[in-house]
């Protein structure tokens, strides 16, 4: 009964401060929540989506990302076709971003840390509403990684960034062309995840009821497809989803004070995506999707009966503290981390969304081998 | 009978814990694995099956033990 009042708690906490926000952000909090939930619910866990399948050829996770991004294409094409019949100008709020070597040298050094780290940033966030001790370390480690990205980004953005093309598929194949392209090649990596992927144990359930889907995991796969369908919501109000600008923006500020940041990033206030720009707010709608993330998860989970205290080996907060470095870095680079470049990028049908994620594919595999030496 | 704890490991190293024991030092004898994570048991059951094995184990409150055994041994 503890569970419950403080699930009550949770939602009244969440309910009563989105009364104090306008309406935008108000609508940032609810997507903020409702995705800490849906990850915590359906155990959608990017890392395990890659790791998963390279140890165990277990390809749940994964069919949950493709989902994911399946159903989002397809809503985004939608609200690009009412919003931009002819696809002949770059849509302004979607994350399209350079495709480059930064961006691939970004996902590298994001896949290794978050196999490292045992999660990537939003996992980090919504095992942190699961009540997880070494989640915090991992968050606290991107803070560092960012400052190192920071006194190389005017490097980055002179060499590469600033003439690497920004390359959106519905303006050279129109969308019916992209959205049949993504669809193909999203089809056949699922198929290539049927072929050669592990078919999970499936323990005996018990009918499925209002208890019986608060109690047991959902499905990767309809967690997925409802993430989808959430970002197509979040995108139709201008808002891609995106977990690491607010963490950018503070740690920029930390490091400004301290004097490890350049005064000046170049050319950062002009990139879409989760860039860590300044702002004058004390919180903003990222600050505020992220802590309702973590709530959303935490209510999840306090619902489920899966929130306990989670303690690790010293060894677990080593690895998520040079995780987080790494995850950090490649947040910064990127533009973006498994939420605002991989998902928000491939559904706007950005090549760097694409690029992004072939890269994080290749760093979880070398996190994977670490992890191996190590074990 | 062997036992290999993997509470408070962090995410991922429980099975690559398990795969390791299981490929260069069980010598195909059976053992116990002591985890705290409930989905950490269903990936060791696809772990067992993927290398011939078997793992018969149920949660216990908040922890498990699982027991891994050769398939036909």
């Amino acid at each position: 009964m503890i569970r419950y009042g403080a699930a009550a708690a949770v939602a009244a906490v969440l309910i009563v401060s989105s009364l104090f926000l306008d309406n935008a952000t108000a609508f940032f909090a609810a997507c903020g929540a409702a995705f800490g939930a849906l990850l915590q619910r359906s155990r959608l866990c990017f890392t395990a989506a890659f790791r998963d399948l390279f140890v165990l050829r277990d390809r749940r996770a994964a069919f949950g990302i493709l989902a994911a991004l399946a159903v989002g294409s397809v809503g985004y094409a939608a609200v690009y076709g009412l919003q931009l019949p002819g696809a002949r100008y770059l849509p302004d709020t979607a994350h399209l971003s350079p495709a480059g070597p930064v961006v691939f040298l970004g996902g590298l050094a994001f896949g290794l840390g978050m196999v490292l780290a045992g999660g990537c940033i939003s996992g980090n966030l919504y095992r942190l509403g699961e009540g997880s001790l070494v989640a915090p370390v991992a968050l606290a480690g991107c803070i560092p990684g960012y400052w190192l990205a920071f006194s190389l980004w005017n490097w980055f953005y002179a060499t590469s960034v600033s003439t690497a093309p920004v390359v959106w598929l519905p303006k050279h194949l129109g969308y019916t062309g992209a959205v049949a392209l993504q669809l193909g090649v999203l089809g056949g990596l699922g198929a290539l995840l049927f072929w050669k992927g592990a078919a999970a144990p499936q323990p005996a359930r018990e009918p499925l009821d209002l208890k019986g889907a608060l109690r047991e995991p959902w499905p990767a796969w309809a967690g997925g497809a409802a993430i989808g369908m959430l970002a197509t919501l979040a995108y139709l109000w201008g808002h891609p989803l995106g977990v690491t600008a607010e963490i950018g923006r503070l740690s920029r500020l930390a490091g400004a004070a301290l004097g490890l940041v350049p005064a000046r990033l170049e050319g950062l206030h002009r990139l879409p995506g989760c860039s860590a720009i300044g702002s004058d707010r004390r919180l903003t709608e990222s600050g505020v999707f992220i802590l309702s993330l973590v709530a959303g998860s935490l209510l999840s989970a306090l619902l489920s009966g899966e929130f306990r205290i989670r303690v690790g080996k010293p060894r677990t907060y080593a690895l998520a503290a040079a995780g987080g470095v790494l995850l950090g870095f490649g947040a910064m680079i990127s533009l973006g981390c498994t939420v605002g470049t991989m998902l928000s990028g491939i559904m706007a049908f950005s090549l760097h969304g694409w690029i992004f994620t072939a890269a994080l594919a290749g760093g979880a595999w070398l996190g994977t081998q670490a992890l191996r030496r190590l074990a | 009978m062997s036992e290999i704890d993997i509470r408070g490991e962090p995410c991922g190293m429980p099975v690559l814990r398990v795969e390791k024991f299981l490929l260069e030092k069980s010598g195909g004898v059976p053992f116990t694995v002591v985890g705290d994570d409930a989905q950490t048991l269903d990936q060791l059951r696809l772990l067992a099956a993927r290398h011939g094995w078997t793992c018969e184990g149920s949660p216990q409150g908040r922890e498990f033990r699982a027991t891994f055994a050769k398939r036909g041994g």
